[in-house]
């Protein structure tokens, strides 16, 4: 039943966007904490971080917590944090539990990526 | 109008209940805004009924009871646990994950209860959540049974 998570990323105005796909879950959380803490020059302040929920039709609290705790984590070392793809409902739980408090809701990624680079 | 949904205690099964709820409430003309927050706030409690009711335990159900009755749609999620003394979260730094879950029950629907059954014995929340028409009239349903 799960849509299992896809991750791809790409660099742009050096900003890591972090283009996801499928259901963000327990554990596609910890496959994406996973690929936050191995995937080259992405965890630490080289560069800030950009989710793409685009593609993302299925997110649950326990998928949430984890994508807390990778911006709280970011945030420690001055790495900003943004997303975009967002539906209402989803973009209403993110305020409920607080991330907006560590990440940036932007309306698309020129947006994102535009105020990103500013800062 | 009444469902009976069965589940196993693994990850993903919730999403057979919402698949099982959009069926149901398709064909009535709800905001699509209380249809999300109804699917949420029944994900988490089955999540809630899978990992920390049954733990994670497959060969241990979790049954779930949608009732709709104009403008009331009910859900009953039970699982075979020892339950947990039922609070209104409110502080999100303090709860852990399944506080979160309860967040969303406590925030997205508009009554919340936990209770016990005795035979067999069980342990159930039960959410209730008035929906609301885009059309802005009641829907036809017809009453449920108390499944107590």
């Amino acid at each position: 039943m799960e849509q299992e998570l896809t991750i791809t990323n790409e660099r742009k105005a050096g900003v890591f966007v972090l283009h996801l796909a499928g259901d963000l879950t327990k554990t596609a959380g910890e496959q994406l904490l996973q690929y936050y803490d191995q995937e080259n020059g992405l965890k630490g302040h080289s560069a800030d971080l950009l989710f793409d929920f685009t593609d993302v039709s299925y997110m649950n609290s326990a998928g949430i917590a984890v994508l807390i705790r990778i911006v709280r984590l970011g945030a420690q070392e001055q790495q900003k944090a943004g997303c975009y793809g967002l539906s209402y409902h989803y973009e209403k739980l993110f305020r409920m539990v607080g991330l907006t408090r560590w990440m940036t809701i932007y309306p698309s990624e020129w947006a994102a990526i535009d105020d990103m680079k500013k800062n | 109008m009444m469902k009976k949904v069965t589940l196993s205690s693994r990850w993903g099964e919730e999403k057979k209940v919402l698949l099982e709820l959009e069926q149901m409430l398709q064909p009535f003309p709800f905001l699509l805004e209380d249809v999300e927050d109804l699917k949420t706030a029944v994900a988490e409690a089955c999540l809630n009924a899978i990992e920390h009711g049954n733990g994670l335990n497959d060969s241990i159900p979790v049954h779930v009871y949608i009732g709709m009755s104009d403008p009331w749609v009910t859900v009953d999620v039970r699982d075979c646990g020892q339950g947990f003394q039922e609070h209104r979260p409110d502080h999100l730094e303090h709860e852990g994950e399944r506080g979160w879950g309860l967040l969303f029950i406590d925030r997205l629907v508009d009554e919340w209860k936990a209770y016990h059954v005795e035979d067999p014995p069980a342990f159930g929340i039960r959410m209730v959540k008035r929906m609301r028409s885009d059309e802005g009239e009641g829907w036809s349903g017809t009453r449920t049974d108390d499944y107590q």
